[in-house]
Parts: C-alpha cells; sequence; structure tokens
C-alpha cells in the first residue's frame, strides 16, 4: 500500500509542516465537507481550532510525490477535547471519557495515495491505512480505546473494515448529515482486522 | 433489564430480552453515494436510525443500518452492517461479541416491518 505515515505532536511538526496540515484539513473539511471553520482561527485557507495544541498528536500520512493524503488527531481524554467541549449531547450513555487509557480520534481524513483527486474504490485503502496508524500508536502508548465524533458513513467505513467500533450514543442530524459518538477498541479484533500483530 | 456499561460504553442486553425491545423511527436519509453499493438496480438507497426501548428502563439503545429500494419498489436492508451501542449476552453472562451481536439484530429486524417507515419518509422526500 503506497503511503508513507508519520507521527508527531504538534510542538515536533515544524512551520512548514503545520500550516501544510491545516491547508490540507482546510480543503477536506472546510471545502469538500463544508465546515466553518473555528471562531478565532480565520481568516485564511487552514483549518485549526482550539485543540490544535502543543501535546496533540497527528498523524499524517504523504504520498510517493510527498503531498499528504491523510491525517488524523488524537488527544488524550483527561485534558480538554471535541467530544467533551462541543458535542457532549451526543454521548447519551454513562460518563465522558477522562482518563490516560482513552484517547480521542478527531479530523479523520484520507484521499488516494497515488493522486489528490479521490475515487471511490479506494477511500477504503485510505481510511485502512490511517487506521492502522491511528491503532499502530494507540497500542504503543497502551491506549485501550478510543472515542470520537464522526460522520455515520465513516462508521459504516470501520465496520466494513472491520474495526470494532460501536456508537457511544444516538446520532443526530448536523446539515444534513448524520454524526455520531463512536468508541473504537483497540483490542484483537480491531488489531487482527486492520494486520497488525498482536 | 439491559445493564449499562461506564467501561466501554456498551449497552448489554440478556439475548432472550431483546424480542420485548420498542423500536422507534427516529430518521431516514437517502444517501446517492450508496446507490452503486447496494444491489444491482437499486431505485434509491439511504441509511436509517431507530432507537430501541424497553419499559421501566432510560437506556437508549441506538440502532442505524442501510436500505435500498428494489426494481420492485420493496424495501430492504442492505449490506450486513447494522450499526449500534448493543452488546447482547448469553445465558451465562457472557457477551455475545459484535459480529454474533450483530447478526442477532439482523434476524430480529427481519421480523419488524420497519420498512413501511422508511417508505413513508423516503416518499416524503420526493415532495
Amino acid at each position: 500500500m503506497a503511503g508513507i505515515v508519520a507521527v508527531a505532536s504538534r510542538s515536533d511538526l515544524s512551520p512548514v509542516h503545520e500550516e501544510e496540515l491545516a491547508r490540507y484539513r482546510y480543503r477536506i473539511f472546510v471545502e469538500r465537507l463544508g465546515w466553518a471553520i473555528a471562531d478565532g482561527y480565520g481568516p485564511g485557507e487552514y483549518e485549526r481550532d482550539q485543540f490544535d495544541s502543543a501535546q496533540t498528536i497527528y498523524i499524517i500520512r504523504r504520498n510517493p510525490a510527498g503531498q499528504i493524503c491523510g491525517c488524523a488527531r488524537l488527544l488524550p481524554t483527561d485534558g480538554p477535547y471535541l467530544l467533551k467541549e462541543v458535542f457532549p449531547d451526543l454521548f447519551t450513555e454513562g460518563e465522558l471519557p477522562n482518563m490516560p487509557q482513552v484517547w480521542e480520534l478527531s479530523r479523520l481524513a484520507a484521499t488516494r495515495a497515488d493522486v489528490i483527486d479521490e475515487s471511490k474504490e479506494d477511500v477504503l485503502d485510505g481510511v485502512r491505512a490511517m487506521m492502522r496508524a491511528v491503532v499502530d500508536f494507540a497500542a504503543s502508548r497502551d491506549i485501550e480505546r478510543l472515542v470520537g465524533v464522526t460522520y455515520v458513513a465513516m462508521e459504516r467505513l470501520f465496520r466494513r473494515l472491520g474495526i470494532h467500533a460501536h456508537r457511544a450514543g444516538v446520532p443526530r442530524l448536523v446539515d444534513g448529515k448524520l454524526i455520531v459518538a463512536c468508541w473504537i477498541e483497540i483490542d484483537a479484533a480491531t488489531k487482527h482486522a486492520l494486520g497488525i500483530e498482536n | 433489564m439491559p445493564q449499562r456499561s461506564s467501561v466501554d460504553g456498551y449497552i448489554r442486553l440478556h439475548q432472550r430480552d431483546l424480542s420485548i425491545v420498542k423500536l422507534i423511527h427516529v430518521c431516514t436519509l437517502r444517501d446517492t453515494a450508496l446507490l452503486s453499493a447496494v444491489a444491482h438496480g437499486a431505485l434509491s438507497a439511504g441509511l436509517t436510525e431507530w432507537v430501541g426501548r424497553l419499559d421501566g428502563c432510560p437506556a437508549e439503545i441506538s440502532i442505524g443500518w442501510d436500505w435500498y429500494r428494489d426494481r420492485h419498489n420493496r424495501i430492504r436492508l442492505a449490506g450486513s452492517d447494522i450499526r449500534s451501542n448493543l452488546m447482547l449476552i448469553g445465558i451465562s453472562g457472557s457477551d455475545w461479541g459484535m459480529q454474533r451481536t450483530e447478526h442477532a439484530l439482523r434476524r430480529w429486524l427481519h421480523r419488524h416491518d420497519w420498512a413501511q417507515a422508511i417508505a413513508k419518509s423516503a416518499n416524503e422526500f420526493l415532495h
């Protein structure tokens, strides 16, 4: 599978690479998905928010030409995180996690590794490559599960990949699309589905 | 009675109690991106969301799946994916696991007339 994956905290990213990531996120989340830029983080074609701090972990995938073709953001739940601060009502069963063994996954995106224009048959490969890197990272840190807000369409891809993903609440319609709080277990089933040795 | 888990977020339900869960329609959407992935000749496709409730229990089971309208205008369940926050447990109290729970939910859904609610919602899209 094409693509080179790197893991870095925000403080490890050079200003050039941080800007490149913010531009990629703008293209995916603002231009394609129609998200608004967070208050105080505009203008300019960059997508950032208050959860992009020095300790935030990023997983970045690049195509053979060196262009970003996937990204993910990871935050421990014992600090501020998107689900807790912005979408707590999506978490309808139990208490929001607040522990170092549970991290939030957000800003997950994948585009084709060979060219930037996405084609449907390769979306699953891109998501698989990104999730493999995310789960690899989580396992290396003894993280037990991930939680996050995602589109139901992405939840469907997780399940199609065989990832042990399940809901943390009832989905809600936002701008005509269903979003849902979702758990991802870092267990044998998820690792097996992604080809990661236990 | 279902058990809420503070550890992994699952609502755990004894498999025998699934039959008394009341299924309530939340919303149905069309998704043209699904059309090519479901059965050949499908007229429309989308996803649907429901909640399952049990009398006297505050836990809210979330269940969603994909649907399509076939060439004979019948609404059918698409794919094998049933998305939920439910984990069924067996007689011994042990988890059935994700796949076995999904299969049981699928069989359970086949005993419900959910297609009518979807048809009603889907028809409303046309107006």
